[in-house]
């Protein structure tokens, strides 16, 4: 597995980014203080109004300058008093059922049982935790309102600032114990389902293949077989060399270590716990391009038409060829040579031998001198990952005599790199002649005519490193963190001027929404198949195909009519809305055994700094301007 | 007559109408009401219930928003949060978090006024002390007693040591004792110069202890005044006497008979109290209603 839609660099993020944040901020805030603004003339009159909203903004002013840490920590404090006092710790409890009942229910033969295991806990966690971070803060305040205590506290000089800031602060604290409680339940809940050893049996387990005395062979010649016993589902096909050594391989995407005693003259294997279950790869990520079979340069390959969109396609036995140009390629790096992980995608456009695979190969190529040397013939099959490690020292016989070219759409006639033959070497070195300046391209080709390989940016890229796996795993929390910061602030907002039950179905509904932010954007811009909410609700009562043009009638337009108006509402909501399935980067990162990126947290935690931000000010001017006693 | 300076609290044609959340009027509480409360004084607001006297007290803390009409308090308007930093409140009921304790209570009122922690600490023992809770002061709020709630309520009110304490209906829920404690105290506060604005309708207690009054009915201010000015009643004569023989007896009822216009109404001993007063102020609004002619400031 492969992740799809890799976090942007920081760099390249955070300049459209932040203009879209500004955008949406702006457009809010304008709204809201139109609709005050008419609000206030409504009610209070020109003359009144203008004073009301001088002395708003000069409160505001005077509350700004007077803002104290002290206060707001007093109040944070006493959040957590009263969600401690109230018995949040029961969530705890429910979480360790949860666990408890969790490994009942999952399937323990499972091909990727990481996978499956972190995805639960992952799940489990952002469930109660986005739960919890909602009762908590959408029933804070209005609480305080029904109980009147909310009057003993403004008639002492907190300011609204500090009242909104400090239960921000108080509940993310109880929320983030909470949290890194649960984390370590689940880590201990996941490594205590993965791990597991298998027996082996030397009599009975093993098949020796060969009588010969193994002195006599060469080290690495086999000389027994068989399979370990059964254990989680599963057992690991297991191989003896002349040499002694013993080799237990993968199965389940882990493997195991092996020890052999002898004793009495009884041989006796004892197998190691798994390693390898849980991963953290730090991925070394490359921009990809495609060469057509004029060997011009595009962005995109063929479609096949078949498949999403995503990914674009070569055709076999042709010049065309995928390339990704990797940048920050250094000896120190990568001492081993450079290893490749893989997943290509496959379309046959005749099925032939369904058992024969499609044949590929890769090259790494010089990106200033065209200079080319092929690494690798593989055999490639449907989405699986293939992980090759491409040499050091190249073979001579492998490297190409001519440069190969990539034309620019906008120079035809001379192609950038010399097309005359290179000098040729007695011997060749990645790093000295391919890689110039930390960049070389590594490029695909399928080999078999009328078959094609398809792939997208993320599906090739090289295993830079790997992180420390324990703390990659909690570092996975950090999403379930960001998003439970989101969730609080918008809690604290609706309840500033919402009762309690209100504000909880408010803070929801976001939630609901933010899940599904890509489907809400598409109802309001009446981009959904059927029409908008009234269009729908029509073609439902009167059993209309959602093809089909509804007659031209007055309420046909009038709901038409009342969809856009509810669309641009819709609009406008959506751009406040939090995508809240983006975070499922995290769990998706650990439980495909990828390193959560610093770049990603990065990017993650300045969105959720852009949302919190801005609640926190709305939250606040509208609890200013509140009359408390009402 | 009091200084500019001198004035704590000043409302300008003060208005409060309740309205409901379609913006219809519900209930006009308060209407038109100019008052001035001076440095030093303890001044009550006596009335009915429902006479506007809470609403009143909201309306200068800043917790209602007035329809009309200006709040002048401390130099500040009732918006401005810094007017805080030298007021107590006593509200109606105690409003506390019941899931603290006495002593948590305080100390984090305490912090809202960034007393430093020595401080705090020894102020937070003096309080409780004061207001004989040391026994129950590790226990949450929520096991009090209501009379127990009043008296953590009136500690918080004073944590910050204020300049102006308003007190709505102070001595409610208190046992006698309380009552006492609670009167000693207020003039206590007074003697350190304290300004005290409290509501009640207990008269007794009001008359023992304000300086100045405001009479709320329905909304209105009645009368306004200070207190041994309005229950002076300036058209009937009081003469005590101790010991009087019969014979002088006589001799004075002949007096007043040959006045053309005295008339003895009653003989013996007057019982003139806030409790009369109060009552006829209410029956003639009843009959009357609209604003009085008579009485004390707000003749003139
Ligand atoms: N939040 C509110 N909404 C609507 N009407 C209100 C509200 N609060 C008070 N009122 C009305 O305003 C009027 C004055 O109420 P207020 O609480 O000021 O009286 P009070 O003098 O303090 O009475 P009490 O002696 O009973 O405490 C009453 O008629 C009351 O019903
Ligand atoms: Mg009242």
């Amino acid at each position: 597995m492969i992740l799809e839609n890799p976090i942007p660099p920081f760099q390249e993020w955070i300049g459209k980014a932040a203009l879209s944040w500004a955008i949406a901020v702006l457009v809010l805030a304008a709204l809201a203080f139109v609709v005050s603004f008419v609000l206030l003339l409504v009610f209070k009159g020109t003359k009144q109004a203008g004073t009301v909203f001088k002395t708003g903004v000069s409160d505001a002013w005077n509350d700004l300058i007077h803002f104290s840490w002290k206060r707001c920590f007093a109040v944070a404090g006493l959040a957590i008093r009263e969600s401690v006092r109230k018995k949040v710790v029961v969530v705890g409890v429910v979480f360790i059922i949860l666990l408890m009942f969790g490994g009942w229910f999952l399937d323990p033969d499972s091909k990727d049982p990481a996978r499956l295991c972190a995805s639960f806990v992952y799940q489990t966690t952002t469930y109660l935790v986005l739960l919890l971070a909602l009762f908590l803060s959408s029933l804070s305040l209005p609480t305080d309102f029904k109980t009147k205590t909310i009057y003993t506290l403004v008639t002492k000089p907190v300011r609204s600032s500090e009242i909104v800031l400090g239960r921000i602060i108080g509940i993310g604290a109880v929320g983030t114990v909470i949290l890194m409680l649960m984390a370590c339940c689940s880590y201990f809940f996941v490594s205590n389902t993965l791990s597991h050893t298998h027996i082996l049996n030397d009599a009975e387990d093993l098949t020796y293949v060969t009588d010969a005395d193994p002195s006599t062979l060469a080290p690495d010649t086999v000389i027994a077989k068989g399979y370990t016993r059964l254990a989680n589902g599963h057992k690991h096909q297991v191989e003896k060399y002349a040499s002694g050594d013993l080799r237990v391989f993968e199965e389940n995407k882990h493997i195991h270590g092996i020890e052999q005693t002898v004793r009495d003259g009884m041989v006796r294997y004892k197998i190691g716990p798994e390693r390898g279950s849980l991963q953290a790869k730090v991925p070394l990520y490359g921009k990809i391009k495609f060469r057509n079979a004029d060997s011009f340069e595009r962005p995109r390959g063929i479609n096949v038409g078949e498949e999403w969109e995503y990914r674009s396609y070569i055709a076999g036995a042709t010049d065309e060829a995928i390339i990704w140009t990797f940048e920050g390629i250094t000896p120190k790096k990568f001492a081993e040579g450079l290893p490749v992980e893989m997943t290509i995608s496959v379309f046959r456009t005749h099925m032939g031998n369904i058992e024969k695979t499609i044949m590929g190969a890769m090259y790494v190529r010089n990106p200033v001198t065209g200079l080319t040397a092929e690494t690798h013939v593989f055999n490639s099959e449907k989405y699986t990952t293939k992980a090759l490690t491409i040499p050091v020292e190249l073979n001579k016989s492998k490297v190409k005599t001519k440069p190969w070219v990539v034309k620019k759409m906008s120079d035809s006639e001379s192609f950038g790199v010399q097309s005359a033959s290179l000098p040729s070497k007695e011997s060749y070195n990645l790093f000295e002649d391919f890689v110039v300046d930390g960049k070389l391209e590594i490029w695909l080709q399928c080999l078999d005519s009328q078959q094609y390989f398809g792939a997208a940016g993320p599906d090739l890229y090289l295993r830079a490193a790997d992180a420390n796996v324990f703390l990659n795993f909690f570092k996975g929390y950090l999403g379930v963190w960001q998003q439970m910061l989101i969730v609080i602030s918008f809690g604290i907002l609706f309840s500033t001027f919402l009762s309690g039950p209100v504000a909880m179905a408010s803070t929801f509904g976001i939630i609901v929404a933010g899940f599904s932010k890509q489907l809400f954007i598409e109802i309001a811009h009446l981009q959904s198949l059927g029409g908008g909410p009234v269009e729908s609700f029509n073609r439902l009562i009167t059993h209309q195909n959602m093809m089909i043009d509804l007659p031209n009638t007055f309420s046909t337009h009038l709901g038409q009519t009342f969809d856009h108006i509810a669309g641009a509402f819709l609009s406008i909501i959506g751009l406040a809305l939090p995508s809240f399935s983006d975070f499922n980067y995290y769990a998706d990162c650990v439980a495909n055994g990828y390193s959560v990126s610093s770049n990603a947290i990065l990017v993650h935690l300045l969105t959720t700094v852009s949302f919190v931000a801005p609640l926190f000010v709305f939250a606040y001017v509208i609890l200013r301007n509140r009359e408390v006693a009402k | 007559m009091a200084t500019e300076s001198d004035v704590i609290v000043e409302t300008k044609n003060l208005t409060k109408i309740y309205r409901d959340f379609w913006g219809r009027q519900k209930v006009r509480a308060l209407k038109a009401l100019d008052l001035e409360i001076h440095r030093g004084e303890i001044f009550g607001l006596l009335g009915p219930n429902g006479s506007g006297k809470t609403t009143t007290i909201k309306l200068l803390l800043g917790l209602l928003f007035p329809t009309s009409g200006e709040v002048n308090i401390l130099g500040r308007t009732a918006s401005d949060v810094s007017k805080n930093e030298r007021l107590g409140y006593l509200p109606e009921e105690s409003y506390l978090y019941r899931f603290l304790n006495a002593e948590e209570t305080l100390d984090f009122y305490g912090r809202l006024f960034k007393i430093p922690g020595a401080v705090r600490r020894q102020r937070v023992d003096q309080l409780i002390n004061m207001v004989g809770l040391e026994s129950a002061k590790k226990r949450q709020l929520r096991e009090y007693s209501k009379g127990m709630t009043r008296r953590i309520g009136l500690a918080q009110a004073l944590i910050n040591d204020p300049d102006v304490i308003f007190l709505d209906e102070p001595t409610s829920g208190l046992d006698p004792i309380g009552t006492r404690n609670m009167k000693d105290l207020i003039l206590e506060l007074k003697k350190q110069g304290k300004t005290i604005i409290m509501s009640s309708h207990l008269l007794g207690d009001v008359q023992d202890v304000c300086d100045r009054i405001g009479i709320l009915y329905q909304g209105e201010l009645k009368e306004l005044g200070r207190v041994e000015d309005l229950l002076k009643v300036v058209e009937q004569t009081e003469i005590r006497v101790s010991y009087l023989s019969d014979d002088a007896k006589k001799k004075i009822e002949k007096v007043i008979e040959e006045d053309s216009d005295a008339k003895l109404e009653f003989w013996g001993n007057p019982t003139t109290s806030l409790e009369k007063l109060f009552n006829e102020i209410i029956s003639e609004s009843e009959a009357r209603p609209g604003k009085r002619v008579r009485g004390g400031e707000n003749t003139k």
